[in-house]
């Protein structure tokens, strides 16, 4: 009974927060993917730190170089965090930018990030991913946000994976683009909780008033997005600036960087605590912070606990069906079948939960790819049902198991 | 964030009340009909209980077992239909819910009485050489991992034999009805079937061990 309860509150606050949402977008649909038209083309230092980036380095550098905007050259600063490749002798030989090397490497982007900010001349400054490549419109619809509100101390961009190919790689961008949309909505409410690596654009008194970077941070992006926020300034995303930037393209890969992630999100929450239900940080203190970051573990965590169950109960069930098979002496569908034709007399209550939330999904889904650039196929059906039915549950077992490695202070890995 | 999101907010509530709404009625449906059908099978199995009166009373219809058989099939296809929808209730459903306990007791009871209705058919038409079987089994987790073959065994005997009827009871359902059936056949393990109200098989027994019981 108890389980069941647990359930149904998880259902209820679920449901509540994506109609609120889809209200929240209804409410701002005309306004929601327009962005300021810039009237002053402020001077723009792009820091990129880079790892052993040998592949993706000259191309980024090519995207920074290429972006449309009127007062050009930018000054780019290049950190080389002691790459162990051939990163450095490519930085040689491309002509326009500054790079430095450290001396040691520090295994933090956040360092790397650090230094770069103290080497930027201007007082806009834009960090970037070394394996992202900007769209070259970008800075137009991203620049016109500083205008509007001295207080806006960080516009962000929307970003996808890089011609996503392998099936993890296509179900990241199903993903990004569901991301990219709800952190514009969560701008409306002056809480957009990440200033995302692939690129932002920070006014350099931002990053002088936190700090920068914290390097002990494994999620740098989220932890300084708090800072920005906990201090009563706001950060702005520009939804139809896109940013491609390299996924994960395999299995184990994807793994580490969302155990980094979940892990890193998890530091930030303990971190900023004082700031849950903090109603002078507004919408994010007393709703965004706690729903997306303790509510949603809490939720998830019941779900997964639930579905675990149910997955023993179903193979407990499956050995009496073969035992079954063996005492009858020969092979018979009925043992598999259901008990009747009436399909809706075999419905669960978590299948009464969960069909409506599988409808939900979808039509925000939908709505996501509707304001992305990349919109979405015929042939991304199968894509689409992999992300619908598996994605969320795979990765809350990983976000579980994130907590559990927190939990039990397991040394962490960036 | 009240006074801000009015509009939102007021909307978010009324889907959600809808929702509610919804999947509460879907709920209530399924044990809505399942009640709704008990009654109906309450109500032809007394219209045929009075048909057995009417000529036990009257001695007049020679041919009365010829005319039963199509209300017998009729009867027993009702109780089989409804007690897979039990049965599926009971695969999904709490164990525990009050709404489940209720349908399941209703739909015992009915079963009882028409396996004892039968019992009457049999005395009364000792040449249709009907034959019945009362089949026990329980749904709690663990407590029965034969009676899925058993219950597969069954049908499959019964297809086979048309003049078969088994009536499937709950073991554990709490009835004192149940307890003293299984008292005075001797069921001592799940599953268990008595053939005839004569001979106690308890533990799986396959078709053709069913089929040797009845000769």
């Amino acid at each position: 009974m108890l389980d069941w309860l647990l359930l149904l509150v998880a259902g209820f606050l679920v449901f509540f927060v994506s109609f609120f949402y889809l209200s929240l977008y209804w409410q701002n649909r005309e306004s929601f993917a327009q962005n300021p038209v810039p009237r002053t083309f402020p001077k723009l230092s792009f820091i990129v730190p880079v790892y052993n980036e040998e592949k993706s380095i000259r191309k980024t550098i090519d995207s920074i170089q290429s972006l449309d905007y009127p007062n050009k050259p930018f000054d780019i600063v290049v950190v080389n965090d002691a790459s162990t490749d051939q990163t450095e002798s490519i930085l040689k030989k491309i002509k326009g930018i500054r790079f430095f090397t450290l001396k040691k490497n520090s295994g933090r982007a956040a360092v790397a990030k650090n230094e770069g900010i103290k080497h930027a001349k201007h007082d806009f400054i834009v960090s970037m991913d070394a394996d992202s490549y900007p769209q070259k419109d970008c800075l137009f619809k991203m620049m016109g946000y500083f205008e509007t509100d001295e207080n806006i101390y960080a516009v962000t961009a929307s970003h996808l994976p890089y011609q996503p190919k392998n099936i993890w790689e296509r179900l990241q961008r199903f993903e990004y683009t569901n991301t990219n949309f709800f952190r514009k909505i969560n701008t409306l409410l002056n809480a957009m909780y990440v200033v995302p690596g692939p690129l932002t654009i920070f006014r350099k008194k931002a990053l002088k008033e936190t700090g920068g970077f914290d390097p002990v941070a494994l999620t740098e992006d989220i932890d300084l997005a708090f800072n920005i926020l906990s201090r009563g300034h706001r950060i702005e995303n520009a939804l139809s600036a896109v940013v491609f930037t390299e996924a994960p393209k395999k299995l184990r890969a994807l793994f580490r960087q969302r155990m980094r992630w979940f892990r890193g999100g998890i530091m930030v929450t303990k971190k900023y605590q004082s700031l849950l239900f903090n109603p002078k940080l507004g919408d994010f203190g007393v709703f965004i912070f706690p729903f997306v970051f303790v509510i949603s573990g809490i939720l998830l965590f019941i779900f997964l606990v639930r579905a675990l169950f149910l997955l023993v109960l179903a193979a407990f069930n499956q050995l009496i069906n073969i035992y079954s098979l063996f005492l009858l002496h020969e092979f018979n569908l009925a043992v598999f079948s259901p008990p009747l034709s009436d399909i809706t007399f075999l419905f669960t209550k978590e299948a009464i939960l969960f069909v409506p939330l599988l409808l939900v999904s979808l039509a925000l889904l939908l709505l996501c790819f509707h304001h992305s650039p990349q919109k979405l196929r015929k042939r991304d059906s199968l894509d689409l049902m992999l992300y619908l039915f598996y994605w969320g549950f795979m990765m809350s077992t990983w976000w579980v198991y994130a907590l559990l490695l927190e939990l039990f202070n397991t040394p962490r890995k960036w | 964030m009240m006074k801000k999101y009015q509009q939102p907010l007021l909307f978010a509530f009324i889907a959600l009340v809808f929702l509610v709404l919804i999947s509460v009625i879907f709920i209530q449906y399924r044990f809505d009909s399942t009640s709704q059908d008990v009654k109906e099978l309450q109500q032809n199995l007394q219209e045929n209980k009075l048909t057995l009166l009417y000529f036990e009373t009257f001695k007049s219809e020679a041919n009365f077992c010829e005319q039963f058989q199509p209300l017998l099939q009729n009867l027993t296809e009702q109780t089989n239909r409804l007690g897979d929808r039990v049965y599926a209730l009971e695969q999904v459903e709490d164990p525990s819910s009050i709404p489940l306990l209720d349908i399941k007791r209703d739909y015992t009871l009915q079963n009882l009485e028409l396996w004892l209705y039968f019992v009457n058919v049999k005395t009364q038409c000792p040449n249709q050489s009907y034959h019945t079987v009362l089949y026990f089994y329980t749904n709690q987790t663990g407590g029965c991992i034969e009676c899925k073959a058993q219950e597969v065994a069954l049908e499959e005997y019964q297809k086979k034999n048309p003049r078969a009827w088994v009536f499937a009871f709950e073991g554990e359902i709490g009835l004192p009805i149940i307890e003293l059936l299984k008292e005075r056949y001797g069921v001592t393990k799940y599953p268990s079937i008595i053939i005839n109200e004569t001979t106690t098989r308890n533990g799986f027994q396959s078709v053709g061990d069913i089929n040797a019981l009845f000769g």
